[in-house]
């Protein structure tokens, strides 16, 4: 099968690789019809998170057909049409139990390493590095999926993969977020980064009733989109963040702050720079540069929902600030689980259409140009879907 | 006190009892305590670990009772045949290179169904070994806590026993995977793996051949009981 393949830095290659079997009573294996590049991805992508090596296939966001199921599943069969969550998660540890489904303690077959990392075994993630169990991800003609009657979520023949693709990662991502804002009648929410998790966020704050929503970033075309997605944008190349967030807010700053940007911000000014050379020499893994602001930013008391990645330790965490203002800080890899039926009630009815975010529909084959084009930003680019069926070289269709 | 193979404390003619005599029992005692205390042997590698499993310790207790069954969670193991209800033979993958097998009679010393199994090499043995395993379930449904405790003294003397020791962490994260995949088999009554799937070589990767459980569908079964796992299995387990 043809499979889009991490290679290095700013290095995917769609090659041939042998396809994926039935390995375990619970597995299912399913053929892709639509697959998306996350955000998280492209920390892959540019190298910043550890655990990956070089032939791993990337992806963790797609959809498709059963092709096969193993012989402990008895809620899918053959030709059944599902979403797959980004997370694997099995149903039964002490943490699916609690919800907490992203802890799951039995889904990574790699924990014994992780705890060693973060002290407690990490989740299995599909194509999301060693560290996450190491499993070879969606962007690919097929792919294995573990604990398959658990997980996937039958969706209805008639409704198009554009409009349900996105409950396997950030559509629930971005809810949870929102949910974590935990924002009250009258309550200010600002969110940084406009990428797809960012725009979503902003769609379900609104869904949710918050009136005034900010989104903060410096990409002209994801500010306007945030905007019509009933935000106040914020440009921080052009606007000084704190100052027109406190002038927006009586004075008191947002009463939640949402990080949908994770380990690679960008930041203006000296610490950005330090930031970058930091992480460039590998003195630091992450920029936390948007953590910093939100803590600075956010009003007293107030909630800081993070939902952007970061895998290691970070420096100048200003944690004095955060103390004494008397902030929560809530964060998580997405309990996807906890939302994807509901999640996927509202799609269908309407109430929510995540497909807004898309901008680039492409070949599988054409992932290489895909990764380019979503982490420089050009050409409009929001998200990115791409296509098993599409012929290599195929236009790249703007949706909307 | 919760002590490690259920075995009288250690007591030497220049050393006072170890632990100290008290009056009354104690709740709590340091892990370097139980450690010292409970010890079978002077030298040699000692390791503890502990998890939960969302299973009733009596499950938990039948599945290690099968000794047949622990193979299947601990790499180090090729097999063990039950000689008679308390006496069992193992064989092992030599420590060191994995290719060589040692073998060893072994003794059930305590076994209280549902609580505790510990078991012990018979006098003679190539290599001196003593394990033990303890079920309890906590309070507020939070699951059973399953804690595993192994000690062994290597064959040939201080020499093996340094290198031995040097091992520990090894050792270590060897019992801790161990009763990883006895928790995953026990609540999703299979082990995750992505070995065999299209995917680059990795240092992390813990599932490699060597490793693999040696486990089939039908073992599961057997391990797993079918009214009690999860949906899947009880359906695997259906003719």
């Amino acid at each position: 099968m043809r499979a889009v393949c991490w290679h290095g830095s700013k290095d995917v290659r769609v090659e041939e690789v042998p396809s994926p079997e039935i390995l375990n009573p619970r597995d299912a294996i399913i053929r892709v019809s639509s697959t998306a590049i996350c955000g998280s991805d492209l920390h892959l992508y540019n190298g910043a998170f550890p655990g990956m090596q070089a032939g791993d296939v990337l992806g963790h966001e797609f959809m498709g057909d059963v092709v096969a199921v193993g012989s402990g599943v008895s809620n899918l069969r053959e030709g059944d049409r599902v979403v797959v969550p980004c997370v694997i998660s099995c149903g039964s540890c002490f943490f699916c139990k609690r919800t907490l489904f992203s802890c799951c303690d039995n889904s990574n077959p790699n924990a014994v390493a992780t705890q060693d990392a973060f002290g407690a075994p990490m989740a299995g993630l599909f194509g999301y590095s060693h560290l996450t169990g190491g499993y070879a991800g969606g962007q690919a003609e097929l792919v294995r999926v573990p604990f398959a009657d658990f997980g996937p979520v039958k969706v209805p023949a008639e409704v198009p993969d554009e409009k349900v693709l996105f409950i396997s990662d950030i559509l629930p991502t971005a809810w949870m977020g929102a949910e974590y804002c935990d924002a009250k009648p009258g309550d200010a929410v600002a969110v940084w980064g406009c990428g797809p998790v960012g725009l979503l966020a902003v769609m379900s704050l609104r869904a949710m009733g918050v009136e005034r929503v900010f989104a903060i970033d410096r990409v002209p075309h994801r500010l306007a989109k945030a905007e019509t997605l009933g935000a106040t944008p914020i440009n921080f190349e052009t606007q000084d963040v704190y100052q027109t967030l406190h002038d927006q807010t009586s004075g008191l700053g947002p009463d939640a702050c949402l990080d949908a940007v994770g380990m690679e911000a960008h930041a203006s000014g000296l610490l950005g720079v330090v930031g970058r050379v930091k992480q460039a020499i590998k003195l630091e893994t992450d920029r936390p540069s948007v953590l910093r602001e939100m803590i600075h930013c956010c009003r007293k008391g107030g909630t800081l929902s993070v939902l952007g990645v970061y895998s290691g330790p970070i420096d100048s965490f200003p944690m004095g600030m955060a103390m004494n203002k008397g902030l929560t800080i809530r964060t998580s890899q997405v309990h996807l689980h906890r939302y994807r039926d509901d999640l996927l009630r509202k799609v269908l009815e309407g109430t929510l259409d995540p497909s807004l975010v898309i901008s680039h529909t492409l070949a599988l084959e054409d992932a290489s140009r895909a990764y380019q084009l979503f982490n420089e930003k050009l050409d409009g680019c929001t998200k990115v879907v791409l296509k098993p069926s599409l012929p290599a070289g195929a236009t790249p269709t703007p949706v909307s | 006190m919760p002590e490690l193979h259920d075995q009288p404390p250690k007591t030497s003619p220049d050393q006072p009892p170890n632990p100290p005599a008290e009056t009354a029992p104690r709740e709590h005692w340091s892990i370097r305590e139980r450690d010292q205390a409970h010890r079978l042997f002077e030298k040699g590698v000692h390791v503890t670990a502990v998890t939960l499993v969302q299973r009733p310790a009596s499950e938990l207790y039948a599945a290690w009772r099968e000794l047949e069954n622990l193979p299947r969670f601990i790499d180090d193991l090729v097999r063990i045949d039950c000689v008679d209800d308390t006496t069992s033979r193992w064989t092992a993958e030599a420590a060191f290179n994995g290719t060589t097998t040692v073998q060893w009679t072994a003794q059930i010393i305590n076994d209280r169904p549902g609580e505790v199994l510990a078991w012990k090499t018979v006098p003679g043995s190539e290599i001196e070994l003593a394990g033990s395993v303890r079920f309890r379930e906590l309070p507020h449904a939070r699951g059973s806590e399953v804690r595993i405790a192994l000690e062994y003294v290597p064959p040939i003397g201080f020499v093996a026993e340094a290198i031995a020791k040097a091992f520990t962490g090894d050792a270590n994260s060897r019992v801790r995977a161990a009763l990883h995949r006895f928790r995953q088999v026990m609540e999703t009554g299979e082990v995750a793996i992505s070995r065999g799937q299209p995917a680059g070589e990795s240092r992390w990767r813990t599932d490699r051949p060597g490793q693999q459980l040696r486990k089939t569908d039908a073992d599961v079964r057997d391990i797993a009981d079918p009214g009690s796992v999860s949906a899947a299995a009880v359906a695997q387990v259906q003719p």
